[in-house]
């Protein structure tokens, strides 16, 4: 009956993902994009510690936690540092782009 | 049921709450940064409860100390990656919404 | 039924759903977040299948690395709008490559389908082969005693193509290992300090998922992708911490070279390549994996690291 709990509670977990994922991307600024690395890393995090320990043991499940927190944050940083639009595109007169180059 | 057990479904069910909670948040805030201060603190707040209902489980003083550790690398890139967005996003002009 | 398998019917909805946005994005930033979020998807997927080795190495590489790679390319892509450019063809030409593409697609698909569908739902002599064979390989792991024991001439030869691919970046890519990566947009004391709070940890969570690869999940390439992740978060920080260029080389292929020398020396002490004594096997299978840990770290940043020239220069900055 835990099991059941934890599962269903892992499900409301990764929907959140989906729906927080699918939200940031939608939006037309790269900023928010960003954000969605973010939401993936914790809430992948959080099912993984609901779902993880009847499926492949407590001890695995930690060292998997542990190496999702680190490399998600890794791959954050390198979105912010080269996801950006640059803001004068190289060689071009200076003229108004939105943030999403349309 | 033990009385663990119990507590480690009630935390785990609350966390799971904040992290609905911070989702709403990302929806309905209206501008980038409300929306990184309520995903990145409701997110971290729900994780941590979940950290804590998985103690609760184990319920083995090695694994708790391991958890919490990786609860605090996942608080530490939270805050790193929140703090870059912003900076980056008011560096570009991204002006924060002032009046409701 | 385990009761937390209701959680598959999400991860099963997910992941095509996941891919499709992945192809379908027009903004190839977008479509690189989604791939990294599909990664890090599929890594519970793999825990959801009991596989969670593959589980360590899908998120370390795949949600991490890769992520950085997605970004750096996409950081060399010309034009502003760095979305995906109309090809100038004709209608009929598009129409035919495309029509090509579909049917070539739904032939694959069609062959993995019939490949599911026809799969027994356990494999019990192979599984049963190398659980008898398990004790005298000297781990306790037996995704560790396949890869590198059993099947360690598999194992040996990867490591040489990985190892092609960094020398083919080197080549083609930037001149010069980028001490830096990110310039000013995450320069900063916050970063600084995260680097500094992180980086001990993550040297030696390297060092522990090689140690415990033995018996546990884990495994060199799962460290060396924490490691190249530690290494990344350096260069990001602006950190000081760099191999001089001289030496690269011989890290890059250090892993490989040891792997060929204890393979060759396996032939002078058993009688064959890569054939190991039940009570010797684990140290050198250490041995290996312990060059494997440093180089496939080192191949992992070179691939981020060599991709493209220096970051493109922001105005007014």
């Amino acid at each position: 009956m835990m099991d059941d709990l934890f599962g269903v509670l892992a499900l409301v977990v990764g929907a959140t993902l989906v729906v927080g994922v699918w939200h940031a991307l939608r939006s037309p600024t790269r900023a928010e994009a960003m954000m969605a690395v973010q939401i993936a890393g914790t809430a992948a995090a959080g099912s993984l510690l609901l779902a993880g320990p009847s499926t492949i043991g407590m001890a695995a499940t930690l060292d998997l936690v542990i190496v999702v927190a680190a490399l998600a944050a890794v791959t954050a940083i390198s979105f912010v540092a080269f996801g950006w639009e640059p803001s004068v595109p190289p060689g071009a007169p200076v003229r108004e782009v939105s943030d999403d180059g349309r | 049921m033990t009385v663990a057990d119990l507590g480690a479904a009630v935390l785990a069910a609350a966390g799971s709450m904040f992290f609905v909670a911070g989702t709403l948040g990302l929806v309905r805030f209206p501008d980038v940064y409300s929306r990184l201060h309520a995903l990145t603190k409701a997110d971290n707040v729900g994780l941590g409860l979940i950290v804590l209902a998985t103690i609760l489980r184990a319920q083995e003083a090695g694994i708790g100390l391991r958890l919490a550790a990786a609860w605090l690398l996942v608080l530490f890139a939270s805050a790193l990656a929140s703090h870059l967005i912003a900076r980056e996003a008011l560096r570009r002009g991204i002006r924060p919404m002032r009046r409701p | 039924m385990n009761g937390v398998a209701i959680i598959d019917v999400l991860l099963a909805a997910a992941v095509p759903v996941l891919a499709a946005a992945a192809l379908l994005y027009r903004d190839l930033f977008r479509a690189a977040v989604v791939f990294i979020v599909l990664g890090l998807t599929i890594a519970l997927v793999w825990v959801r299948l009991d596989a969670p080795d593959i589980a360590l190495a899908e998120a370390a590489v795949g949600a991490g690395i890769t992520g950085a790679l997605f970004m750096r390319a996409l950081g060399a892509l010309p034009g502003p709008t760095r979305s995906a450019h109309p090809v100038r063809s004709s209608r009929f030409q598009r129409l035919a490559v495309r029509g090509a593409a579909g049917v070539f697609a739904g032939i694959v698909a069609a062959l993995v389908a019939w490949a599911v569908v026809t799969v027994p739902s356990s494999d019990p002599v192979l599984t049963s082969l190398v659980r008898d064979a398990a004790p005298d390989s000297g781990v306790g792991n037996p995704v560790t005693a396949v890869l590198l024991n059993f099947r360690g001439y598999d194992t040996l030869l990867e490591v040489g193509v990985l190892l092609l691919a960094a020398l083919g970046v080197s080549t083609i890519g930037a001149h010069r290992h980028a001490a830096s990566l990110g310039g000013t947009r995450v320069r900063g004391p916050v970063i600084l300090a995260f680097a500094h709070l992180v980086l001990p940890g993550l040297i030696v969570l390297a060092a522990y998922l090689l140690w415990i690869g033995a018996d546990l999940p884990g495994g060199a390439f799962q460290g060396a992708a924490v490691l190249a992740g530690a290494w990344l978060i350096c260069a990001f920080a602006g950190f000081p911490a760099d191999v001089a260029p001289g030496r690269m080389p011989a890290v890059l292929a250090g892993g490989f070279c040891i792997f060929l020398l204890v393979a060759a020396g396996m032939v002078l002490l058993n009688g064959g390549l890569l054939r190991f004594m039940p009570a010797t096997a684990k140290w050198w299978m250490l041995l290996i994996e312990s060059g494997l840990l440093v180089s496939c770290a080192a191949i992992l940043a070179t691939l981020v690291f060599r991709l493209t020239d220096d970051d493109r220069p922001e105005a007014g900055r």
